[in-house]
């Protein structure tokens, strides 16, 4: 964790780089994937080219350890988590049952930092006249932090729409979460 | 030896700053100067040798005992009431929940956040009003977090790093490191109240321990 | 003049014998020893596991069962005597077949291992192998042989970045570095034997060990990957191995001279039967379906827990997805339901097929059965408008 944060330090002097995170100012947004939200608010996006661990980008309010809404459409056939290899990762698959997707949340989480994640309360959900599925989601963060999180996933057209907040119990949790609710109820898909 | 005298240079000149603004920083209005409580410092200190590297356990043992002590002394001598954080005491659930919590916090602290201003505007997130479990355990206001970071090249390796140089005009940069960040917390909102860093100064020798506490303590202003 | 390839193989080999002078015999270690001397690489790797110790106790990857932690310590208790208070049991839920004993005493047993030995005598046979990395200090000295050789990549830079750090402080850098730090041949061989005596002491039966490794063999080799199936026939699942066929052959040459008596399969089974599907489950994510299949196989073999296996089998097909598997999830899944122990998911997996051939009530009669075996299920609410939507009712 000491070397975590010495690379905090040396990320924030990185303003050189190439791709940098930027601000998502409040109002629509046009995610990477194929569908857009209404930010109610102005966040910080973490673009996908800086993000190494997984595929989509990042919205965060205070930094991606603290808070972060995941926003990726997962074509048919491949991941939430990038690619590495000799390792067997979890495949999105058109066609997955609700419950396949559920367990292809989970089992990605586990693989990038995450363990002992349970979903629960998961439920049918409509998005823009779409039907998708919502659940919360415990966990633990590799430092030992107790984590929660809440998904919206639209199946349809061979690609899996996500939008995964997860963010510590303490605090960070529930001074995000009614905006995050109402960035999963502005999940608005193209025609 | 060109680097390693560099770098004993700027390590000595740290200590010459004197910590002193907070003396004047003591409060005026009447109301009793806060207390402080002085968290175990996180520090680590590697060694880098031409074999590898690995985590010295009596020098991060050192750099330890040195910040706390100095720490818990300077703020002390500025007419502050100190208490230690006992690390070796079984702490609540919720307690241990929020120093992994702080140490997510101090990773972010620093990032550059474009829709808050960019650099430095990050310093407003906080540990949560759970902080006041610490308040109410140790009776204190405030906690000071102290992070110490500490790469130490061996001479052996200055040496191959010359002979690298002459042998093909290129010389592998030196992987000295050295940074010290203390974060002060507010244990009523878990609000960051102040954080400041100092990079250089050798944490092992207790000289220089003093040094860099007087330096990060003069961007910390005490209240 | 010299070339600069030459220049700088000259100032390589100078580096090399800059560092090359450190020993890397650490002899065998005593009950209760501690490194006294702090500035020497043995207390920096103690204090590198100390903190991997005390991440991994926050990681959660623990299975905190009191009555299993309780059973598998009494067992590395049996095997390592004297030193039983040196060493403190951690069980990880990790599919992987390993266990380690970290020079701090921090002693890992993956449930990958648990699930996979049959009887107590195998678990015994690996804990005395690992036991005896720990006695003869064999990470310590792999340690010091692979600092002294680890000189070009460091003057390069190329393994410890400014920011990177070279230490380890976290449970996960420290998995990696075990994985870089194999054990030699040597002393993987030294383990095997003396872990077998070790066991055999204990008053296991000294066929187990040759019994485990055939076992991991067999599944290795059914592997879908074929890396897997490499490393299975080459160098055993830690690197530097010695080839399985070649360990199973000297310790069954061993165990010739050493008692051997049956093990009780059915005694270990009900040790482990309360963690049997969740254990699976982190095996069938994997979908390295030919090797889990060999798995749950062999597990089947034994007659017991048939409702659990079967179900997991159904699970393989499913994702497999060849042509046919279908069908031959549905059989297993159903074949599952007839047994006491077949897991409320067995319900819902039937539910998820007969939904999608468009066998609406059969779908419906399944995910009611399902609730009505895992009334708190945490799908409750999907389920209930799964019912809804293929009967037009509410369940």
């Amino acid at each position: 964790m000491k070397r975590l944060l010495i690379c905090g330090l040396v990320a924030a002097s990185l303003s050189a780089c190439a791709v940098v995170p930027v601000a998502a100012p409040a109002g629509p947004f046009e995610t990477e994937g194929d569908f857009s939200v209404m930010l109610q608010k102005d966040w910080s996006r973490w673009p996908s080219q800086i993000n190494p661990a997984t595929n989509g980008e990042f919205l965060t309010q205070d930094g991606v350890l603290l808070n972060r809404v995941h926003l990726v459409s997962i074509p048919d056939s491949e991941g939430l988590v990038r690619a590495r290899r000799n390792v067997e990762m979890p495949l999105y698959t058109a066609g997955s049952s609700e419950f396949e997707i559920v367990e292809f949340i989970t089992s990605s989480l586990e693989m990038i930092g995450y363990s002992d994640v349970e979903a629960d309360l998961i439920r049918p959900a409509e998005f823009d006249g779409v039907d998708g599925l919502r659940f919360g989601l415990t966990g633990i963060w590799q430092n030992g932090m107790r984590v929660k999180g809440e998904a919206a996933t639209i199946a349809h057209d061979d690609r899996l729409d996500l939008v995964l907040f997860m963010a510590p119990e303490l605090h960070y949790y529930d001074a995000v979460a009614p905006e995050v609710e109402a960035i999963m109820n502005s999940i608005d898909l193209p025609d | 030896m060109k680097h390693v005298a560099l770098a004993a240079t700027l390590a000595v000149g740290g200590l010459i700053a004197p910590f002193s603004a907070h003396a004047d920083d003591a409060p005026a209005d009447g109301h009793a100067p806060a207390q402080y409580l002085i968290m175990e410092p996180n520090a680590e200190i590697i060694f880098i040798t031409t074999g590898g590297a690995e985590v010295r356990a009596d020098w991060t043992e050192a750099a330890t005992n040195n910040l706390r002590g100095h720490f818990s002394d300077q703020i002390s001598s500025a007419g502050y009431t100190v208490t230690g954080f006992d690390s070796d005491a079984q702490h609540a659930d919720e307690i241990q929940q929020l120093l992994y919590l702080f140490e997510l916090v101090s990773a972010s602290a620093d990032l550059n956040m474009p829709h808050k201003g960019g650099r430095g505007s990050n310093h407003d997130i906080t540990l949560g009003e759970t902080a006041s479990l610490l308040r109410e355990h140790y009776n204190a206001d405030r906690a000071i977090f102290v992070d110490h970071y500490s790469q130490i090249e061996s001479g052996g390796v200055f040496m191959t790093q010359v002979l690298v140089g002459t042998a093909t005009g290129f010389t592998p940069p030196s992987q000295n490191v050295r940074a010290t960040i203390g974060t002060i917390i507010d244990l009523e909102t878990g609000d960051i109240v102040e954080r400041a860093q100092a990079t250089l100064g050798d944490a092992r020798d207790e000289g220089e321990s003093a040094g860099i506490v007087t330096r990060v303590l003069n961007n910390l202003p005490l209240e | 003049m010299l070339n600069s390839l030459t220049r700088l193989g000259l100032a390589a080999g100078l580096a090399v014998s800059l560092a090359a002078c450190a020993s890397t015999d650490h002899g065998v270690r005593s009950a209760g020893d501690r490194p006294m001397d702090l500035s020497s690489t043995e207390a920096s790797l103690w204090y590198q596991t100390d903190e991997a110790e005390s991440r991994l106790q926050a990681s959660g990857q623990l299975n905190s069962d009191p009555a299993l932690n309780a059973w598998v310590n009494a067992r590395i208790c049996e095997v390592a005597g004297t030193f039983c208070d040196d060493l403190r049991l951690y069980i990880l839920e990790s599919p992987t077949f390993n266990a380690s004993m970290a020079p701090n005493g921090m002693a890992i047993v993956n449930t990958g291992l648990l699930l996979r030995a049959e009887t107590t005598d195998e678990l015994a046979f690996v804990l005395g192998h690992e036991f005896v990395h720990f006695e003869e200090n064999h990470f310590l000295e792999r340690h010091a042989a692979m600092r002294n050789a680890n000189v070009t990549s460091t003057v390069l830079g190329s393994v410890i970045g400014v920011a990177g750090g070279g230490g380890l402080s976290s449970f996960g850098s420290l998995l990696a570095y075990g994985g870089a730090l194999s054990f030699s041949r040597s002393q993987e061989t030294e383990a095997d034997t003396k872990g077998l005596i070790h066991a055999t002491e204990a008053g296991y039966s000294a066929d187990a060990g040759a019994a485990i490794w055939s076992n991991l063999l067999d599944e290795l080799t059914a592997s879908d990957h074929d890396e897997v199936t490499r490393r299975g026939n080459d160098g055993g699942v830690f690197g530097t191995h010695p080839d399985i066929d070649v360990r199973i052959a000297s310790l069954t040459a061993q165990a010739a001279d050493l008692p051997v008596h049956d093990g009780d399969r059915a005694a270990y089974r009900r040790i482990i039967r309360p963690f049997l599907q969740d254990w699976l489950d982190m095996h069938i994510v994997r979908r390295d379906h030919g090797a889990t299949l060999a798995l749950v196989d062999r597990l089947a073999g034994q007659g017991e827990d048939l409702g659990v296996l079967q179900y997991a089998r159904g699970r393989i097909y499913a994702m497999r997805a060849d042509d046919g598997d279908d069908a031959l999830a549905l059989a297993e899944f159903e074949a599952a339901t007839r047994h006491a122990d077949a897991p409320a998911d067995a319900w819902r997996a039937i539910g998820e097929m007969r939904r999608a051939q468009g066998d609406n009530p059969a779908a419906a009669a399944a995910f009611q059965a399902y609730l009505d075996h895992s009334p708190q299920a945490r799908d409750r609410y999907l389920i209930e408008r799964l019912i809804t939507d293929l009967t037009g009712t509410q369940p």
